[in-house]
């Protein structure tokens, strides 16, 4: 089945009752639970919490590289836990961009061709100007024709930016983006991200525990020990 | 970026690996490909066409032996006929024609047959095909018309650098270490154009001469004006017709009735070179056993290849996987890697191979006189390509399962 995602939706994202359990050696344990989550399209969102309180399994989720176990998530108007693996690898392909803290570009690939693998997949026709005018817009402009190890950390987050706005995504999803980086990249890194996503209409949601980055965010979400996510305005716990 | 150049930035990523596995398999097919091609020429050349020689009319003794000797100036005659027999047999009403000759001689390594002059205007080394020394045929001369004049095959005078007019003293044997007639110089008058066939690596005198080369004895001498005591090795027979080209059915009841005397036999070629054929077939089917193999493990060679660049390209996949990709198109990614690496080395083998054949041929012609072809086109030639995509499938089915089934999520867990 073809997918569509024309439609016109409020919600980025809406997460209701949603259980994400592991079992380890006959033993289950649960890595998120939340009861009710809503992001508001165009949202900026920053998430952190403890290591293992399940921020990247919840960007999973969103992403669709993970199905819960029981609950609602309907992200950009899609809910995700009616379609099979191939239907969300296309939902991935066309409407989130994701970026690692490491490993997120492909060595044997230049920068502007990292950027136009990130259309590759989503049926979009690659369009190298845009991808050229994206890696200016990250200040790369000496870097096109660079591998990644000849780029600095800095610099391959700033590619992998360009790779997961230029197939103009709904959703960017950034989980410790800026966890190689030193502080004066790490906020150099951020402030290019958002205004990217300001500009290009994203929604963001942003994992990381380092303080100036969920600082910089006006909405932020606090995962707890007990794997229940609240925010201190708008999320039901 | 397209799924293609997705491919090729893979295989020029592990070039090395690409090209071994290209070249490994290249060169299974070419072994392939030369076996089997030199494989169905020789048999061609062997049994279908039996070098235009309906008959030969041998002393008694192997028949094999007659037809390498007579054929493919090779081995010995294992005896001599009488004359009066030869003339008694050519009068048989199947008969068309009949040319005597005789073999023993030799000249630097190259047999030097006697024979009827009639071997040069009326014998056909293939079906329809005459000796020529037309020099744009890549001959030279005319036939010999003297008791002290030779002709040289193409091979011959092309390995022995021959040239009208050079003179030569032939061996009194086939052996090294036999006496030479050093009192009987031999000119040479005429070069073949090459015709492909072992008669190219022979020189032919007259029949009359060799009765009469010195050393001979008086009892030989003798032979050259008394036909009653007159042998010869032996002759090819040029048997008559039927519709639709096929031999007279009568040569069966004149092989037998030849048999049942005691003075020769008649043997026909194509009888016996099938018979030859497999006994060296085993031979080829060695070659072929080992060009098999060696494409197996070039296969082989090709699936560790795939299954160690996929254990590099773990974190590639997944980040693919993460970018959209789906399951099928990072299966169908491997298995194109695959299909390419087995197309490229099945089309490069195949020149390879035929290039093989060129060369291999060029030394079998001067060697042997035998003919082949590099264009001939083999049963091998048309599977090859079919072979190869089935092979690059199968070769690259494990590691695309893998590569399917790859955990993204595994491969890049991000640290929280």
């Amino acid at each position: 089945m073809e997918l569509s995602f024309t439609g016109e939706y409020k919600m980025a994202i809406t997460i209701d009752n949603l259980k994400v359990d592991y079992c380890n050696g006959g033993e289950s344990f649960t890595v998120v639970d939340i009861l009710s989550w809503h992001v508001e399209k165009g949202e900026q969102v920053a998430i952190s919490g403890p290591s293992g309180s399940g921020k990247s399994t919840l960007l999973h989720i969103i992403a669709g590289l993970l199905q819960p176990n029981i609950g609602l998530v309907r992200v950009c108007g899609q809910e995700l836990t009616q379609l099979g693996e191939a239907q969300r690898d296309q939902f991935r392909a066309k409407s989130i961009g994701y970026i690692f803290q490491n490993f997120n570009l492909l060595q044997g690939y230049t920068a502007i061709e990292n950027v136009l693998m990130g259309m590759t997949f989503s049926s979009q026709k690659p369009n190298r100007q845009a991808s050229v005018d994206l890696l200016k817009e990250m200040g790369l402009c000496s870097r096109l024709n660079h591998y990644p190890s000849q780029m600095s950390i800095g610099e391959q987050q700033r590619v992998a930016i360009a790779r997961a706005l230029v197939k103009k995504p709904d959703i960017i999803l950034a989980d410790e983006p800026t966890g190689s980086l030193d502080p004066l990249h790490t906020i150099d890194v951020i402030v290019k991200l958002r205004q990217a996503c300001q500009q290009h209409g994203c929604t963001l949601i942003v994992v990381s525990h380092e303080q100036e980055v969920i600082s910089s965010f006006e909405k932020q979400v606090f995962f707890l020990e007990l794997n229940r996510a609240f925010d201190g305005k708008a999320v039901t716990v | 970026m397209s799924l293609w150049r997705i491919v090729f930035k893979s295989l020029r990523q592990h070039r090395l690996s690409t090209g071994l596995a290209v070249f490994s398999i290249a060169l299974g097919v070419a072994l392939l490909i030369s076996v089997i091609s030199l494989r169905e020429q020789s048999h061609h050349n062997f049994t279908q066409e039996g070098l235009g020689i309906d008959a030969v009319l041998g002393p008694k003794g192997s028949p094999l032996q007659i037809v390498l000797n007579a054929l493919y100036h090779l081995e010995e005659m294992p005896g001599k006929i009488k004359w009066s027999y030869y003339k008694k047999v050519i009068e048989d009403p199947i008969v068309s024609d009949g040319i005597p000759f005789i073999s023993g001689h030799s000249f630097a390594g190259f047999r030097v047959n006697a024979i009827d002059d009639r071997f040069f205007t009326d014998f056909e080394f293939l079906p329809g095909k005459h000796f020529s020394f037309n020099r744009n045929a890549g001959g030279d001369g005319r036939s010999f018309q003297s008791r002290n004049e030779a002709v040289a095959g193409w091979a011959v005078a092309k390995m022995l650098d021959i040239k009208l007019g050079d003179t030569f003293n032939p061996v009194c044997g086939v052996n090294a270490g036999d006496p030479i007639h050093v009192n009987d110089t031999l000119t040479f008058v005429g070069i073949m154009a090459p015709t492909g066939t072992p008669h190219d690596r022979a020189i032919y005198i007259p029949l009359k001469t060799f009765y009469t080369l010195e050393g001979h004895g008086q009892d030989v001498a003798q032979m050259a004006v008394d036909e009653d005591c007159r042998e010869i090795s032996g002759a090819y027979l040029k048997i008559k017709r039927i519709r639709g080209g096929a031999l007279h059915p009568g040569i069966q009841d004149l092989k037998y009735n030849i048999s049942q005397s005691s003075a020769a036999q008649l043997v026909i070629p194509t009888e016996v070179l099938p018979r030859l054929f497999n006994i060296i077939g085993w031979v080829d089917h060695i070659l072929l056993a080992i060009a098999v193999l060696v494409t197996l493990l070039a296969t082989l060679f090709l699936f560790t290849a795939l299954i160690s660049a996929l254990r590099e390209r773990r974190r590639d996949i997944a980040l693919m996987r993460s970018l959209g990709a789906q399951r099928r198109t990072v299966f169908g990614l491997i298995i194109t890697e695959s299909i390419l690496i087995t197309l490229l080395g099945g089309i490069l083998g195949l020149c390879f191979g035929h290039g093989i054949v060129a060369i291999g041929s060029y030394f079998i012609k001067i060697e042997t006189g035998l003919r082949f072809s590099a264009g001939y086109l083999s049963v091998a030639d048309i599977f090859v390509i079919p072979s190869m995509l089935i092979m690059g499938f199968l070769a690259g089915l494990l590691p695309a399962i893998q590569a399917y089934r790859l955990s993204v999520l595994k491969n890049l867990t991000p640290v929280s």
